[in-house]
């Protein structure tokens, strides 16, 4: 499993979370929270493109609230992708910029997991 | 002007030509690959190494700023040396990830960096042991409606696929799912490969390089560019022109005279991705200058047919001044005054 950063959110105020792909690739998104002590649950999903960012509000979460996002990238094969994953209490939080970058496979694929304690 | 030869059976294997006595200098081998370039109606995809005319066998592709950086600094030893058989690929577009695509100025400038590409490359300088060779080349794709990723559709294909492939739970093993996307997405780019493979393009690229005397960058000397320009247009379900223009010059050093070189192709192609029809017209024009002047111009036409035999394994024949390039490696057989060509690549660039 992936391993979480921590950003320090406000546990008071949603949390706008931006995702956009910098390269010419097609990108489909899931993403989850956990609790302290819950379980995980779905809280969004999405998908984006070059020239489509995505966007979402996560409500207020507890502190220590753990989110997960998944991440299904396709483009032409062998071929670079940069995408960006921001998350936002008035204004960029510290360590919440998640840039995912790497080479999709000789299908044209690539697929991303990771998470962030809030 | 000759036509094929009526040999009963004759195998050409058209290979790497014999290994001389004495090794070729690093220039030569340079000139000798600009000589010996094909019409493959094609930009190469890393223009630097095709200048230098070599093909590393360990390409470094940096997807950060800070790998491009580290890449970067191994390309020097600890001496201040450049160090030699580096080689670097890359899509500039990730040097600019805050660069989102909300700004439609900035979206223009996203575009052309993401089909974009640049290439670095180092080689020793034979005839100089100090010395390194250098190049770097930029590929770009102005227009591409061969593309799927420039195709809406396509891209909502793609986006249901991978949109099925979302995991239920973080916790759970997604690999089946994800491993189902990679026959899904074969599947559908051969579809797209089947109604676009007669699409119409165009792209260029640029390759320039310089010696670098003591392999250091305070003494150089430029050895001259190479620059292609290749297009195709579709015509209908059925048809496609291919053009290629493509310009060398290499500057006068060492032993070698300072030579330009144009070479040209132009193709029509009428048929199917699995036969087809070609009628071809390809030539150059030489140049040299200094001690060794003087100015060779030759030009060759073909037409014929050719099959897909196999996936990747094409049969062609056909009749001409001489035998036609092809961007694959060929296996010539002439039967029955025909010539009968086995390729690893069609004659159209889908």
């Amino acid at each position: 499993m992936p391993t979480s950063t921590q950003i320090g959110a406000d546990p008071a105020k949603s949390i706008a979370i931006d995702m956009s792909v910098t390269t010419m690739h097609v990108v489909s998104s899931r993403v989850w929270v956990k609790p302290p002590g819950g379980v995980w649950a779905l809280v969004h999903d999405g998908d984006f493109r070059f020239h489509e960012p995505d966007d979402f509000t996560l409500p207020a979460q507890p502190a220590g609230t753990v989110l997960h996002y998944w991440l299904g990238i396709g483009g032409n094969p062998s071929t670079q992708f940069s995408v960006v994953i921001s998350l936002r209490q008035d204004g960029p939080l510290p360590g919440g910029t998640h840039l995912n970058q790497g080479m999709t496979d000789a299908d044209g694929k690539f697929f991303v997991q990771d998470e962030v304690a809030l | 002007m000759s036509r094929f030869l009526p040999i009963t059976i004759t195998l050409v294997l058209l290979g790497p030509a014999p290994a001389r006595a004495d090794t070729p200098t690093a220039l030569q081998t340079q000139q000798a690959a600009a000589q010996d370039q094909k019409v493959t109606y094609v930009a190469p995809e890393t223009p630097a190494f095709t200048f230098l005319g070599i093909t590393p066998t360990t390409v470094t592709r940096p997807t950060t700023p800070r790998d491009l950086g580290t890449t970067l600094l191994d390309g020097i030893d600890a001496s201040g040396r450049v160090v030699r058989g580096f080689a670097l690929e890359m899509t500039p577009s990730f040097l600019f990830p805050n660069l989102t695509p909300r700004d439609p100025v900035k979206n223009r400038v996203l575009y052309g960096l993401a089909s974009t590409g640049v290439s670095l490359g180092t080689i020793q300088a034979a005839g100089d042991t100090s010395a390194t060779d250098m190049a770097v080349g930029f590929r770009i794709n102005l227009y591409d409606a061969g593309d799927p990723m420039w195709n809406k559709a396509f891209q909502d294909s793609l986006k249901g696929i991978l949109d099925a492939a979302r995991p239920a739970t973080p916790d759970e093993d997604n690999s089946i799912r994800e491993k189902a996307v990679g026959g899904a997405l074969r599947d559908l780019r051969a579809r797209w490969v089947k109604t676009h493979w007669n699409a119409s393009r165009l792209a260029g690229g640029l390759g320039t390089g310089m010696r670098l005397i003591g392999s250091r960058f305070s003494s150089e000397h430029f050895l001259g560019a190479s620059a292609w320009l290749v297009g195709s247009y579709g015509v209908g379900a059925h048809g496609q022109l291919l053009a290629q223009v493509q310009f060398d010059d290499r500057a006068a050093i060492a032993e070698a005279p300072d030579s330009t070189r144009w070479t040209y192709g132009v193709r029509a192609v009428v048929g199917s991705p699995t036969v087809n029809g070609f009628a071809e017209v390809v030539g150059y024009s030489t140049a040299k200058s200094g001690y060794v002047r003087g100015s060779t111009r030759q030009s060759k036409w073909t037409a014929g047919l050719e099959f897909l035999l196999a996936d990747g394994f094409w049969l062609s024949t056909g009749v001409g001044s001489s035998g036609a390039s092809s961007g694959g490696s060929d296996h010539a057989v002439i039967l029955a005054n025909l010539r009968w060509v086995f390729s690893n690549a069609p004659r159209y660039t889908p």
